[in-house]
């Protein structure tokens, strides 16, 4: 078979049928983009390679029991799934640092300065949420109204669509734009999003 | 994560979210992070 155009649904047909070859080819296709989204999320190499492997450990689970349709929506489905471990970190994370101030009552300064940066984090992230919510206000009015629509507002793509009188492809890509420019704008400022 | 569990289970995801991802996120990590960061943070106002 030649892998370099066998689809995601083909290799996943190669792979329930016997060859688990292709169950390696197929997450090697896409492990990089993986492995990049959780990396960022996470900011801890470590951290993310445990992460990306339990994702995958889930997928691969899902679809050995039979439990997968693929609609090539292969890569979509595994970030979705890359997004929900990631989440699930974070709430432990949230959980462990509740309990450890509760522990930390006897070392007073310790518990200063745990609490001292958690307060700075916040203080920090707050401005840095602010600039980047002074930069939508600086994208081009259509990016602007799209990310508005989608993130305020929580509409879809559809709905965003039909309230701007716009195909989805456009609404789409406006909003891939502005995703762009925005991107474009926290580097040229050099923030650091967390 | 119950929901979030059953996505993950049925391999379903939401047909707009299969359009962000497929047709503005294109695979870009970078992209994707800022979308869930402008989620969490313009959500938040």
């Amino acid at each position: 078979m030649n892998v370099q155009v066998a689809s995601d649904q083909n290799l996943l047909n190669c792979y329930l049928s016997g060859d688990r070859n292709a169950i390696s080819q197929l997450i090697d296709r896409h492990s990089r983009r993986v492995r990049d989204y959780i990396r960022m999320m996470v900011k801890d190499d470590d951290v993310a390679d445990d992460i990306f492997q339990e994702t995958f450990i889930k997928a691969v689970r899902v679809i050995d029991e039979g439990r997968y349709t693929d609609n090539g929506r292969f890569l979509s489905w595994i970030l979705r799934i890359a997004h929900n471990q990631v989440i699930d970190y974070f709430r432990a994370q949230k959980q462990n640092r509740q309990l450890n101030e509760s522990e930390a009552g006897y070392d007073v300064l310790g518990t200063l300065r745990f609490a001292e940066r958690t307060v700075e984090d916040e203080i920090v992230g707050e401005q840095i949420a602010d600039d980047v919510r002074h930069m939508v206000e600086l994208l081009p009015e259509e990016q602007r109204t799209v990310v508005m629509m989608r993130y305020y507002s929580g509409l879809s793509f559809k709905e965003i669509a039909e309230h701007t009188g716009v195909s989805i492809n456009t609404a789409l890509g406006r909003m891939r734009y502005a995703l762009i420019n925005l991107r474009k704008m926290i580097k040229e400022k050099n923030l650091t999003l967390s | 994560m119950k929901e979030l569990d059953s996505e993950n289970a049925t391999g379903s995801i939401s047909d707009d979210d299969d359009l962000l991802m497929r047709e503005v996120i294109c695979g870009e990590a970078e992209l994707l992070y800022l979308d869930t960061y402008l989620r969490e943070i313009l959500q938040k106002r």
